[in-house]
């Protein structure tokens, strides 16, 4: 059984359950819409603001009406592809297997990683009605371009999560989720141990193998065989 | 004689009655269950579908399976997703061995196991289900679960390109450029990676690119080349947007143009 199995199913039942906070999420945060895209580093309050805005698109793309579920989860795969820094989390979680890969092979994981992960995402789409995420406290790193943005998702049942976002501001002065921490562990560390697990054991090939196995599934049809 | 075809008639028709209500109903059953999950009403969807799949329909087996995979309406589980897609595809159901496939080659829910994945990709493939064809062809290309045979996997490969899918396209026109699985034979391998390319596969249009300005079973055409170089780049493959410069710095300023007016069309 691949190592990789086990924290999956741990981790990113919950790390998906935070995506999708995004849902139900009616966050109450009195600051501003929008982070401010032009700035060079970001200003108290715009990292909060970015995932309450976050939020705030997710449920319209939720409540959209007239759209198949295929059609919503896919305009939602496009609001975490915005959202998230997809290309600085797959490369983290490669760790240093990404120095050894070659330009193809990069390339080549960088779009599955990203199918992976928003598939992962998006498969929650819809079935969290009455959630609510709270951000609670939004704090600076030393390193100046990153923020913290500590946030609870309040359920109807059953007691809050925890999530931290790390939210960095990019180069192009927008800002992007680049991490978030469930109950204090790091999904982007936790990625990089599992996939360099599989590595390890079956080359990068191996890995590749395993990502696209999981995104190669058939969804749910009407198809008669 | 008129009175034992009556007796039969009278005998067959109850049944054939209940028989078109019982598939009736079910047929009702699974679009409640459907339109419950397009609402994302996953409870309800999955009320719907149990009954029907414990009973063996294996398309409601298949979606609860889908159901326990994503954790739509249940927890999670992806063990309890195999056991359901394992049902279904006993059953036949092609969907539902492609995806214990894919979980028997990731190790998702179960101790991974390439060939079982082969036997299943194989039961799927021989219905003439493109997705498994493909990858039963890199499971032959690779070696895994399976002795490497390139001729085995020409022939997987073949059968999904021939319905349209893309990276089996790709994945012909290599084997005709190198030789491998099949005779070399450079025309067919542009005959494949145009189909590819033509569909917008990234890979397929660079590959389709190389041969135009080598000029490889097709005439030379720099235009041309700098087209599919171009589409492939504007897909953010690395490997075409060096090439694309390369080719730039090579042609005249009129043949750019040109290409240029190929793509606004």
């Amino acid at each position: 059984m691949l190592q990789i199995k086990h924290m999956d199913i741990q981790v990113f039942r919950r790390f998906f359950a935070i995506a999708l906070l995004c849902a139900g999420l009616g966050v109450g945060l009195g600051v501003g819409l929008a982070a401010n895209s032009h700035a060079a580093f970001a200003k108290p309050g715009d990292a909060s603001a970015f995932i309450a805005d976050l939020g705030k698109q997710a449920v319209s793309v939720l409540q959209s009406t007239g759209k198949d579920l295929e059609a919503r989860e896919s305009a939602f795969r496009q609001l975490l592809t915005d959202k998230f820094d997809l290309k600085l989390i797959g490369r983290f979680s490669l760790g240093r297997y990404w120095r050894t890969a070659s330009a193809a092979q990069r390339n080549d994981y960088l779009g599955l990683f990203s199918e992976y992960v928003l598939q992962a995402y998006a498969s929650r789409l819809g079935g969290y009605a009455g959630e609510k995420l709270v951000v609670v406290l939004e704090t600076p790193l030393s390193n100046k371009k990153d923020f913290y943005v500590k946030s609870e998702i309040r359920r109807p049942s059953g007691p809050p999560i925890k999530a931290t976002w790390r939210v960095r501001t990019a180069k192009d002065g927008g800002m992007r989720i680049i991490d978030i921490m469930v109950e204090g562990i790091s999904m982007a560390v936790t990625q990089r141990d599992q996939f360099a697990a599989v590595v390890r054991r079956d080359g990068f090939n191996g890995l590749m193998a395993v990502l696209r196995a999981r995104t190669d599934k058939m969804p749910v049809t009407t198809a008669a065989k | 004689m008129k009175r034992r075809r009556v007796a039969l008639i009278s005998f067959v028709i109850p049944f054939l009655i209940l028989f078109l209500t019982l598939s009736g109903t079910a047929h009702a059953d699974f679009q409640t269950g459907w339109t419950a999950y397009q609402e994302g009403n996953f409870t309800r969807a999955l009320s719907a579908w149990r009954p029907m799949a414990e009973a063996g329909d294996a398309r409601s087996q298949f979606n609860i399976g889908n159901m326990y995979d994503r954790g739509r309406g249940v927890a999670a589980d992806r063990g309890l997703a195999i056991t359901w897609w394992r049902k279904a595809a006993d059953r036949g159901y092609a969907r539902a061995q492609y995806n214990l496939a894919n979980s028997l080659i990731a190790g998702d829910g179960v101790t991974r196991d390439y060939g079982a994945a082969v036997k299943w990709l194989t039961l799927a493939s021989q219905q003439g289900f493109a997705r498994s064809q493909y990858k039963l062809g890199k499971m032959y290309s690779n070696g895994l679960g399976v002795p490497r045979d390139q001729s085995m996997a020409f022939h997987w490969f073949e059968k999904a390109a021939d319905q349209g899918m893309v990276r089996a396209q790709y994945n012909l026109g290599k084997m005709y450029r190198d030789g491998i699985g099949a005779e070399m034979d450079i025309k067919k391998a542009v005959k494949w990676y145009r189909e590819a390319a033509l569909q917008g596969y990234a890979k397929s249009q660079s590959s389709l690119s190389i041969r135009y300005a080598n000029g490889e079973g097709v005439a030379r055409d720099m235009v041309e080349a700098l087209v599919w170089a171009t589409r492939a780049a504007d897909q953010g493959l690395e490997r075409a947007k060096k090439y694309r410069l390369k080719l730039i710095g090579k042609m005249k300023p009129a043949q750019i143009a040109a290409a240029e007016k190929r793509l606004a069309r």
